[in-house]
């Protein structure tokens, strides 16, 4: 650590201390006293766990931060298995910056970032960005992607509700909000959908006849997206005879079991359904209960249900409810269940490191995660670092279900920041151990945003009924918007954005969207092409410019790919301007280079 | 011959599968490779009678008794005109004049049963010839990406797997992105973005400029990419660029208002022209996938202000697709090497109408009709009782009912594929079967399609 680094850590101490006595304090108000003690907090902890690193000698040289890195570095080593070296600066900062903003860095913070000495810079960096408005984009699209509240579903949810819902998840995001509050806000709202964003969320599992069919889908949604595993299955049938090669738990489980969990909602109705704007309420009844009992001609999407009726039993406590409230109490049961922690925590790690800890992180096995009760064989544990989880999952939970904090341990940590190439010879297994990190095809959403940051072509998009411009596509609240504007919504169709409704996202890649990349106008006229109706673009003003030539190449090489180019790069770059330079001039190359660089491969990955 | 057992409503999967599912529950979905694969046969000799598959998968499941296997019966509008053609063919005059006129084509498999009766499984089935474990559905590739990995010619414009008008389907899973679906959506303007035409007349010369510095500036992370997803995009590169600035690639996706006409004006209609023209250049495509929709008629099947399930407008745009369909590739004589392949996930309930004037799900029973491709037509395999209930008369040397998978493999020995192959080394660890259980005889091709030898 340098004379100047270790300054600054004591004095930025210092200021916590004194600050901490004195509430009132004018020159660091509570917000900013707050994020300079966690930043101290982390850079401690990552100081005494470097510390103790060093101590134990034939520990790999990569730093262990947290208690993340203890269980991954850990596993590896007593498997014997390498771990990839740490990724550079400015992989790491084209990376994080995806993961949390959905933006590629421009030229002037990756060069900034890329020539900073300070050795911190990396917990600076994730500290800058947990508190940039784009963090709140990007975690607020993420959590949109779950509950899939789009205007789409025409009958049922209105551009109104699915904004206020949007805007919802956004302050949630935003004021780092507890996750088990919204939650239960959203598993227990009722009201009408135009008034209480949460509601929609209700609307969203509505379908119409038979009531069941409703309560069924809203109870696979809710053990979905807060509990991490489907129920769909035995909505229809028994577990037993049909699930038995395919989950465990599940293969346990009893259609019966299933409507008695459905009965939570079976007190709920949503009415006002179906106008050409729709607005609907959500209302719940005082009694009532699960009946199977259902208008012959509308037989609905599942086979005949017998019995009942039913009242609710939740599926793994058998707990019953309290009140006559059932869905809020519902969303009681559901946030204090410490699967819901744990699905959490391993949502986002899968979202960080593209690989769950329980993979995929959607359906787990119940029967599968818990090492001192192994399932039987031949079934495998399905988690890969069952006390990790654990951790995260206490860690989630003393923060008081706060997502920043786990998003701040993740990312900091050196498993986060390994680099995507591996040295020796990679084995599928080695995806388990997290050995190196595995790299992602960009979402339609962030190709389209990191074209217009790394052009500089950014034009603001109109959306009905939210009075600021967006400027990213990672800010519209549903994926039918921008309505208006035609080619942005091919752009999005073309990269997979999906529908919310019954196409899911694909980030497959595919031959089309190359073909589209490299001749759709959407790009071309990005590239500083003289042509009519082309936007005024980085590449024209940098061809225009005072900078020489190769100042000119690397600024190109930044913005685009947010590194500079490789000495092998560099070479083929020379070639290319000096032939040019003979014939059409630097106008010419810069344009060829900028749509070489956009099209280039690594452009579309997060690796 | 071992008859399959089928446990509850899915395929004969059996402890093996259970055992080597089980014991290989890691990270296929990241591991997608297409390295050199481990292939099993146990020798078979497949017909080799078709170049070409175009499957016209009948999504929502048809009615068998209204579609391909009609009966007398009351629940037949008044107007259906029920008329009997040679070998034993009754098509109804309502709904199917034009392929009544070439009732000489088809075969017509009535003896068809699905394991499904959910659209998304059975569709899984008819699209994998697998069983949609969601243990390992995220592998099983679709049986045109299987057909791609055989018969695909990367020195060819078109890719070997063409899926038209189709948002998405089954995809090539663990095949790799060389046997990807290429989706298109048919437009009278061709498919966008086959040139770069920014720069008048040098705009190839510009373009070819432009992509040997993206070639260039790609060759070291191509040589070495991350992961093989990279691999697979990577691959597209040379793909994209052979299918720019061709015509003959271009033309398979423009048609004129005069086809459009003669096709129907229907999504299914322009789907067949461009698998027609497809056939008709012959530059790579082998398996073409058309989907056509609105065949979910739970209600009010033949009111005529149903708009979104109206049996009538959905049998009606089929039937003038179909019927020019065939007329033009028998006039190019490219029928004799084309198999058409035309059925739905599963069947509808027989005899009466439901309640709400529909039918429902119904896997018991349902109908397929081959025709080209060195099929016999004229013929009917099989027979169904009086209501559509049941499959009386297998009809063929199974003497069971016909599967899934006996489709498959029937496709599969049409275009001279070896339909009893394994892949062992598949990223899971489980031995992919083109066709399950096809290595021990338990599914096999319906033989009794093809003209005698």
């Amino acid at each position: 650590m340098t004379g100047c680094t270790r300054h600054t850590v004591w004095l930025l101490l210092f200021i916590a201390a004194q600050v901490a006595g004195q509430p009132e304090c004018p020159r660091y108000p509570v917000s900013q006293r707050n994020e300079l003690s966690r930043q101290l907090t982390v850079e401690r902890e990552a100081l005494a766990w470097a510390r103790r690193a060093s101590k134990s000698p034939g520990k790999s040289a990569i730093a262990r931060k947290s208690f993340i890195d203890e269980a991954i570095f850990a596993k590896m080593e007593a498997d014997g298995v390498a771990s990839a070296p740490l990724s550079d600066d400015a992989t790491f900062l084209r990376r994080v910056s995806i993961d949390l903003t959905g933006q590629i860095p421009t030229y002037d913070r990756a060069a900034a970032f890329i020539e900073d000495p300070r050795p911190y810079k990396r917990i600076q960096l994730v500290e800058e960005i947990l508190n940039s408005p784009a963090y709140a984009d990007q975690l607020t699209l993420f959590f949109a992607n779950k509950f899939q509240i789009t205007s789409g579903y025409g009958a049922y949810i209105s551009p109104t509700g699915r904004n206020l819902f949007n805007q919802q998840l956004r302050e949630f995001v935003a004021g780092d909000l507890a996750y088990d509050s919204i939650a239960r806000e959203i598993i227990g709202s009722s009201g009408a959908a135009n008034q209480v964003g949460a509601a929609n969320f209700i609307a969203r599992g509505w379908s119409g006849d038979p009531i069941q069919d409703n309560w069924d889908t809203l109870t696979d949604r809710v053990t979905t997206i807060f509990l991490g595993y489907k129920t769909e299955c035995v909505s229809c049938h028994n577990g037993r005879g049909h699930l038995e090669k395919i989950n465990l738990w599940l293969s346990d489980r009893t259609r019966r079991e299933f409507w008695r969990m459905s009965a939570f909602f079976s007190r709920t109705e949503v009415t006002g359904a179906g106008s050409r704007v729709p607005n609907v309420s959500v209302v719940d009844r005082r009694e009532g209960s699960y009946t199977t009992d259902y208008d012959p001609a509308k037989p609905g999407q599942r086979p005949r249900r017998s019995g009942g009726p039913y009242t609710p039993v939740y599926i793994t406590s058998g707990v019953e409810p309290q009140s006559s409230n059932w869905r809020q109490d519902l969303g009681q049961m559901v946030t204090t269940d410490r699967q819901f922690a744990k699905a959490t925590v391993n949502y986002l790690w899968a979202y960080l490191f593209n690989y769950g800890l329980v993979d995929p992180p959607d359906a787990w096995d119940l029967a599968r995660v818990d090492p001192k009760n192994p399932p039987p064989e031949p079934w495998t544990l399905q988690v890969t670092h069952p006390e990790l989880l654990e951790q995260l999952a206490d860690y989630f939970i003393q923060n008081n279900y706060r997502i920043k904090p786990v998003i701040r341990l993740l990312v900091n940590s050196s498993a986060y920041q390994l680099s995507s190439q591996y040295e020796g010879t990679w084995q599928p297994q080695f995806t388990r151990y997290f050995a190196k990190h595995i790299p992602r095809r960009l979402s339609a959403e962030e190709i389209f945003d990191a074209l217009q940051t790394a052009t500089e072509t950014g034009a603001d998009m109109a959306v009905t009924g939210i009075d600021r411009p967006l400027r990213y596509a990672n800010q519209l609240p549903d994926v039918n918007e921008p309505r208006t504007l035609a080619d942005i919504l091919l752009f999005l169709k073309t990269f997979g954005r999906g529908n919310w409704i019954d196409l899911p996202r694909d980030s497959a890649p595919g031959m089309l969207q190359l073909l589209y990349f490299m001749n759709n106008k959407e790009v071309v006229f990005r590239t500083g092409l003289q042509v009519e109706g082309s936007p005024a673009n980085a590449a024209e003003r940098l061809a225009a410019s005072s900078y020489d030539d190769e100042e000119v190449i690397k600024r190109l090489f930044v913005q685009t790919l947010g590194r500079y180019p490789t000495p092998e790069e560099a070479a083929v770059v020379a070639s290319t301007v000096a032939t040019s330079n003979k014939s059409g001039g630097r106008r010419e190359w810069v344009e060829n280079l900028q749509w070489a660089l956009l099209n280039k491969l690594d452009f579309i990955f997060n690796y | 011959m071992r008859t399959p057992k089928n446990c509850g409503n899915h395929a004969a999967y059996t402890r093996r599968h259970f055992l080597l599912g089980a014991a290989s529950v890691t990270g296929f979905r990241l591991l997608n490779s297409h390295a050199d694969a481990q292939v099993i046969s146990s020798g078979v000799t497949p017909r080799n009678s078709a170049r070409t598959c175009i499957f016209i998968n009948l999504d929502g499941g048809p009615s068998h008794l209204d579609t391909f296997a009609p009966k007398d019966g009351p629940w037949n509008p008044p107007d259906a005109d029920l008329q009997q053609s040679s070998g034993g063919i009754v098509l109804a005059g309502k709904w199917f004049p034009a392929i009544s006129k070439i009732a000489g084509d088809l075969c017509i498999l009535k003896s068809v049963q699905s394991w499904e009766a959910a659209h998304t499984r059975a569709q899984f089935y008819l699209q994998t010839s697998h069983s949609q474990n969601p243990a390992f559905a995220t592998e099983t590739p679709h049986i045109g990406a299987v057909v791609s990995r055989e018969l695909g010619d990367t020195a060819q414009a078109l890719p070997p797997f063409l899926a038209l008008h189709a948002a998405r389907i089954q995809g090539q899973a663990f095949l790799g992105g060389r046997q990807a679906p290429m989706f298109v959506t048919p437009s009278r303007n061709g498919l966008a973005d086959l040139g770069h035409d920014y720069y008048g007349a040098s705009s190839r010369e510009v373009f070819e400029r432009k992509f040997a510095l993206l070639e260039a500036l790609n060759a070291p992370l191509r040589a070495n990419p991350f992961d093989s997803q990279m691999a697979d995009y990577g691959d597209f590169y040379s793909s994209a660029n052979r299918m720019m600035y061709d015509e003959s690639v271009a033309n398979i996706f423009r048609f004129n208002a005069d086809d459009e006409g003669r096709y129907g004006q229907s999504d299914v209609g322009r789907s067949l022209i461009l698998a027609r023209n497809a056939v008709r250049a012959d530059n790579g495509a082998r398996f073409i996938s058309v989907l056509s929709q609105g065949w979910d008629t739970h209600q009010a099947q033949f009111d005529p202000n149903n708009v979104r399930t109206n049996f009538t407008l959905t049998a009606s745009a089929l039937d003038r697709a179909v019927g020019a369909l065939v007329e033009d590739l028998r006039s190019s004589g490219h029928l004799d090497k084309t198999l058409i392949v035309m059925m739905g996930e599963f069947g509808r309930t027989p005899g009466d109408l439901n309640a709400m004037g529909g039918r429902d799900h119904y896997k018991e029973a349902m109908a397929g009709v081959m025709i080209g491709g060195g099929v016999r037509g004229g013929r009917v395999i099989g027979e169904q009782d009086s209501t559509g209930a049941q499959i009386v008369t297998p009809g063929w040397r199974g003497d069971r009912p016909i599967q899934i998978e006996d489709i498959t493999a029937t496709i599969y020995s049409a275009l001279g594929i070896d339909w009893t192959k394994s892949i062992a080394d598949t990223p899971s660890g489980r031995t992919f079967e083109y066709v399950p259980y096809a290595s021990t005889a338990a599914y096999f091709p319906v033989d009794e399609v093809f003209a005698l030898p």
